[in-house]
């Protein structure tokens, strides 16, 4: 599946507003109320399409993929990179499309901005889409913010190269 | 002649709205999205703008992680919202306790 990437329009921002996750990943569900801040030009989001035109999930590069507490810790300031925000559309999620959703992503950054690195914030429940950003190269660097009752950290931060593709293993 | 206006709403105290607007106002303050703030508190964007527009009724627990994703104490949330309930001005602690 080829995936494109394109500025973010005001449509698209309303109807992304407005998807609805299941169970934990109810955290992601947004709101009418935040369309302005996915317009908002330095936040970069992009919308994704498939080969119909359907909208499919956003990008959004920079300040909106960082997270309130990495940045209290400096997180963010350890290393030149690019930040890397993304949703899919609720009915895509879980079915396997995340690697390639991902990877046009970074395709179209590495092409728009030229970026020293990738880099993420991911909850640390999210395991789903850590698998994810593992598969595509991304590797972990630290856990941080607050501990959750399982004892762990809330954040994990990743990282990968900007230039370099993982190679491709085929999954057994 | 002028009439005072006076907003019945600040009197009759909608609890709800106004730990709403207070919530907003300070988001706003500080410059921070929808979702830097319920990142910060693990909450949905979507449950964050209702408590926000007074629709729905956070628990003491949910203000808790707010304030946390504010990076505000709680309890300084909590002065904010009582001073935005009641317009009188407060009485300073040493004038009263001078009184």
């Amino acid at each position: 599946m080829r995936y494109t990437l394109a500025p973010i329009s005001r449509a698209d921002a309303e109807e992304i507003s407005g998807w609805r996750y299941d169970g934990p990943y109810s955290v992601y569900n947004g709101d009418p109320g935040s369309v302005n801040s996915l317009l908002e030009p330095r936040f970069l989001y992009h919308s994704v399409r498939d080969e119909d035109g359907d909208l499919v999930g956003y990008f959004c590069f920079g300040d909106d993929a960082r997270v309130s507490a990495g940045r209290r810790l400096g997180l963010y300031d350890a290393k030149p990179a690019l930040d890397v925000g993304l949703g899919m559309r609720p009915d895509l999620t879980g079915h396997g499309f995340g690697e390639a959703f991902v990877r046009s992503g970074l395709r179209f950054a590495r092409k728009t901005y030229s970026p020293p690195a990738f880099r993420l914030t991911v909850a640390t429940f999210n395991r789903r889409a850590i698998r994810v950003y593992e598969g595509v190269g991304f590797e972990s660097v630290e856990t941080f913010g607050a501990t959750r009752r399982t004892g762990e950290k809330d954040w994990l931060l990743m990282m990968r190269d900007a230039e370099e593709e993982p190679p491709y293993i085929p999954k057994k | 002649m002028k009439t005072l206006e006076i907003s019945p709403d600040r009197h009759t105290g909608d609890l709800l709205s106004t730990i709403g607007e207070t919530l907003r106002a300070e988001r706003n303050e500080r410059g921070l999205t929808l979702k830097q703030v319920a990142e910060g508190a693990h909450v949905s964007v979507s449950y964050l703008a209702e408590i926000e527009r007074g629709e729905k009724d956070p628990s003491s627990r949910v203000l808790e992680s707010i304030a946390g994703g504010l990076d505000v104490e709680v309890s300084e949330l909590l002065v904010r919202i009582a001073s935005a309930m009641e317009p009188a001005p407060v009485v300073p602690v040493t004038n009263s306790l001078a009184a």
